[in-house]
């Protein structure tokens, strides 16, 4: 038996595993007619014990390789199995040793899972992503800002490297500005759909150009509604930015805790 | 596949298929339930890893980079003021579609999406 405590990412091992897709309750779970990960594929099945079961397929030694074919296998088994029955998504690259391992995981931690099912039942997640329309937002940038402006007309009049420090400072004003609109804009977009979400989870560290990444926690019932209320945020917007929806998803953002398991075994 | 909702003429709320495999990567390997002493992955030769590698930083490449785009701009296209864009409904916002909005955000995944080029503008007169 392997040692549970081997964190293991490192070398093959001489047995293969049990890959897990998510956990459900046992009462509800299905067979997932979607092929799951590997090459051949393998199918994926119903690990139960007490009240909750996991979705497994089998997988052969050593480490799971993160390549396309596998992450979508990976999605598509979660994405089918939340399309039937409450399920808690795992994140990609969790291997049991085996199905000893993985029932001892599942009494362990069987409140918990249930707990999460019944926290995330009946709401998916919304991934929103607003995207400024770079030049459109440079124009008003120029329009709003006297010295902007003036430096603009400056560095366009001297070219190349006599103009080396004020191209920077205007580069900088211009940099600040953004940053500033997108703040406020974020801020606005933000505080209109969170009325509609359970939950709202904003990605910190953004490109550039990118106002505002959020993940929502939505109920199923209010999906129409937040999907309205979108549009009109990007009606608003114009075309100075685009706004970009993704979901219904299964609710990866918000299971996003760990688990324990017995240590060493 | 991905549907776009266009009204007015205004506004582009972009809805791609969540199925895509490029819209969701970065939640699968990033984001879900996870058992620390079970995780066995291999992320070797991966290129998907390089998803939103570019973040904000303060630099003086992005300072040229924004001095050039701005001198780029050809404001004498620009009708309408600019002012108080991020005010309220059909009056704010520039008029004029600057360029096509239709596409979605481009997430930067060698391979499913092509990287986003600037775009030659005409060469405004200095």
């Amino acid at each position: 038996m392997q040692a549970a405590s081997d964190p293991a990412t490192a070398g093959p091992r001489a047995n293969g595993g049990r890959y897990v897709y998510g956990f459900a309750r046992a009462a509800e779970a299905q067979g997932i007619a979607e092929e799951g990960i590997g090459d051949p594929a393998a199918a994926v099945e119903v690990v139960s014990h007490g009240r909750v079961c996991a979705l497994v397929s089998d997988t052969a030694p050593g480490p799971v390789t993160a390549d396309r074919r596998n992450i979508d296998a990976h999605s598509r088994v979660v994405q089918a199995a939340y399309a039937r029955f409450p399920v808690l998504p795992v994140r990609f690259g969790v291997v049991f040793p085996g199905d000893e391992d993985l029932r001892s995981a599942l009494e362990q931690n069987g409140v918990e899972l249930e707990r999460l099912l019944g926290e995330l039942e009946g709401r998916a997640e919304l991934r929103v992503t607003v995207h400024y329309d770079e030049e459109a937002v440079l124009q008003e940038i120029v329009a709003e800002n006297q010295e902007i402006a003036r430096l603009r007309e400056r560095t366009r009049a001297v070219p190349g490297d006599a103009s080396y420090f004020e191209r920077i400072r205007l580069g900088e004003l211009v940099a600040k500005a953004m940053a500033r609109k997108r703040e406020v804009e974020a801020a606005r977009i933000l505080a209109r759909l969170r009325p509609l979400a359970t939950a709202v989870q904003p990605q910190a560290e953004l490109p550039e150009a990118v106002v505002l990444r959020a993940s929502f926690l939505v109920e199923r019932s209010r999906l129409e509604e937040f999907g309205a209320a979108l549009e009109e945020v990007s009606l608003e917007l114009d075309a100075r930015a685009r706004v970009k929806v993704v979901g219904p998803l299964p609710p990866y953002t918000f299971a996003d805790v760990r688990l324990s398991v017995p240590e060493g075994v | 596949m991905a549907v776009e909702t266009r009204r007015d003429g205004y506004g582009y709320l972009h809805r791609p298929q969540p199925s895509g495999l490029a819209e969701v990567v970065d939640l699968i390997l990033d984001k879900g339930l996870v058992i620390d002493a079970y995780i066995r992955v291999s992320l070797v030769g991966i290129e998907v890893l390089t998803i939103d590698a570019r973040i904000v930083v303060a630099s003086v490449d992005t300072y040229l980079r924004f001095a050039e785009a701005v001198n780029r701009l050809d404001l004498a296209a620009q009708g309408t003021d600019l002012t108080d864009m991020v005010g309220n409904g059909q009056e704010s916002g520039a008029k004029r579609k600057v360029k096509g909005a239709v596409e979605g955000v481009k997430e930067k995944l060698p391979g499913v999406g092509e990287p986003e080029e600037e775009k030659e503008k005409e060469p405004a007169q200095a």
